[in-house]
């Protein structure tokens, strides 16, 4: 089989459009010609450019400031959880100890298991589409990045769910509604597909990259840099205080999010430290003993609440598992509070949107799985 | 994409000419249709001129505010083409949709709608393709594009759209796994109904 590229797949799916008429040309060249200003003008920020920031900001994340929610306690969303505050920050700096000794190795590997979309079907449970991923991060720019990725099939996403499906009498098929889109499809439950590989080699990397050193070493760079883990984890704020709109609010759900993607990705001992030291200090995220990931571990988690944009999402609790003996990351995973639009038909109290961490460090082994 | 790289390597004396408005027309005439080529392939032709020629007025009217030293003459267009292009991201949503449906339509026709466990075909891994790229939020799709449509560098992404270095790479690695989720998975959409979008 041979390797795919995911880089080379995007550039073929956009063909190459016909060159502009020699009209078109001209006429921008007038527009440009006639409507600029060939005098030098204070400047103005473009209206536009400021609304363009909100709109982006509007999908960077799934779950972004506007309710002051983050300082809501979360309610324990499970049997048997609890809320514990105080041995928490224990426990973020305990994971930042040993974080911290951590020895850099030749790849960093994380494989997870996910359910990257989720479904409400009509009887009353979710079902959701799950993949399995096993990522090699190089340390050095000349080695190739690989990743091994394969579809888990579609079904019940939870032991409730799967209950729930049973009691409809066990459909095959079922019509649902997708998130953020408006649009009825049928799903068929299926099973597990087929391993595939995705690489890029060294060579590959350099020519895109044109750089020396790892991008997660450069991350390193500005995450030393004072207020630069801040940067790092949230560009948006920065980039809207720049703009000089109004700064944007980066809520619990966003801090966790953004630290679940450098506690998950290639970085270095001290980047990971610093993430746990940072979520140690954070305002409106508490602790909850006691919580399941999708794999059935239990793990302390760290919840943070955020509504998205507009609140016509909903309103969830992103929910960072971590092991309170290896503090190792387990997973993230949202419980609905409010319902919304981007998991209809989802009841509250529903656990959506799970990532299981089954591996996630530096290791001096060659990619394989 | 041999243009792109072509013309990335070329001119040092557009960057001489910027602040001379006389001069700017040889960056138009440098840059105009690459830049033209990328908004058409994100957002097709009617959009394109509107972004293109509105990338080169805005560029002209900044000129005096490029920062040299920040980023390329090319790097410094694509920034603001990319920024130009957020403004008509429902478009580009709703186009990516609508390549998403025909894929599916095309497997419909080939008979795969009821073999859901079966390799969908090529047109059919465009569509799953097209729809995720579609999900990717606004600033992981910039840098998904900027690298593979314009092949900029992570620098020069990060120059681009303002955001920190070590950004573009997060965005890119979280981007390649939605891709990777599309191309390595069984189409979920068997049976479009009920489109109002």
């Amino acid at each position: 089989m041979t390797d795919l590229n995911e880089l080379t797949e995007v550039r073929a799916l956009f063909d190459d459009p016909p060159a502009p008429s020699a009209q078109v040309v001209a006429a921008a060249r007038r527009r440009m010609a006639e409507d600029g200003r060939s005098e030098r003008r204070p400047w103005r920020l473009q209206a536009g450019l400021a609304g363009l920031t909100a709109a982006a900001a509007a999908v960077t994340l799934a779950v972004a400031t506007l309710g002051g929610g983050g300082s809501e306690p979360p309610r324990p969303e499970q049997p048997g959880a609890t809320e514990n505050k105080v041995g928490g920050n224990n426990i973020l700096l305990a994971a930042a100890a040993k974080a911290e000794r951590e020895q850099v190795g030749r790849y960093y590997r994380t494989r997870t298991v996910a359910e990257p979309v989720v479904y409400a079907a009509p009887g009353g449970y979710v079902v959701a589409r799950k993949s399995e991923s096993d990522e090699w991060a190089p340390r050095s720019i000349s080695d190739a990045y690989v990743a091994y990725h394969r579809p888990l099939g579609i079904g019940p996403a939870t032991g409730a769910d799967q209950a729930a499906w049973r009691k409809a009498g066990s459909p095959r098929k079922f019509r649902v509604r997708t998130a953020d889109d408006p649009r009825t499809i049928t799903l068929a439950i299926s099973g597990p597909g087929e391993w595939e590989t995705f690489r890029t080699t060294g060579a590959e990397r350099k020519r895109l990259c044109k750089c020396d050193v790892e991008p997660w070493m450069e991350r390193e760079k500005l995450a030393s840099a004072p207020g630069g883990l801040e940067r790092l984890l949230f560009p948006e704020k920065q980039k809207q205080a720049r703009l000089g709109d109004r700064p944007l609010r980066i809520d619990p759900a966003n801090r966790l999010l953004g630290s679940y993607d450098v506690l998950t990705e290639a970085a270095s001992p001290k980047v990971r430290a610093a993430v746990f030291r940072l979520l140690a200090g954070q305002p409106g995220i508490t602790m909850v003993d006691g919580v399941r990931d999708m794999r059935g571990r239990t793990g302390v988690a760290l919840v943070g609440r955020g509504t998205t944009i507009g609140g016509a999402g909903g309103v969830f609790d992103v929910q960072l598992i971590i092991d309170p003996k290896t503090y190792q990351v387990l997973g993230k995973q949202y419980v609905v509070v409010t319902k919304g639009g981007r998991f209809p038909g989802v009841q509250p109290g529903a656990v959506v949107e799970r990532h299981a961490v089954l591996e996630a460090g530096w290791t001096n082994e060659s990619p394989h799985h | 994409m041999t243009t792109g790289k072509s013309l990335a390597a070329a001119p040092p004396r557009a960057a001489a000419s910027l602040h001379d408005p006389e001069g700017f027309g040889e960056v138009f005439d440098t840059y105009f249709r690459e830049i033209h080529g990328y908004a058409a392939k994100r957002l097709g032709r009617d959009a394109a001129y509107d972004v293109a020629s509105q990338t080169f007025l805005e560029a002209f009217n900044k000129r005096h505010r490029y920062d040299e030293a920040r980023a390329g003459v090319r790097t410094w267009l694509y920034g603001i083409a990319t920024n130009l292009i957020g403004k008509h991201q429902r478009s580009e949503v709703r186009g990516l949709r609508a390549r998403a449906r025909l894929g599916t339509a095309a497997d419909r026709a080939e008979g795969h709608a009821e073999r859901v466990d079966d390799q969908v075909s090529a047109e059919g891994l465009r569509g799953a393709l097209a729809d995720a790229i579609a999900r990717l939020s606004q600033g992981d799709r910039d840098v998904l594009l900027l690298v593979a449509l314009a092949e900029l560098s992570h620098e020069e992404v990060a120059a681009a759209l303002d955001i920190p270095y070590g950004t573009v790479g997060s965005r890119l690695s979280r981007a390649r796994k939605k891709v990777r989720e599309a191309l390595g998975g069984t189409n979920p959409m068997l049976d479009l109904e009920d489109d109002h979008g």
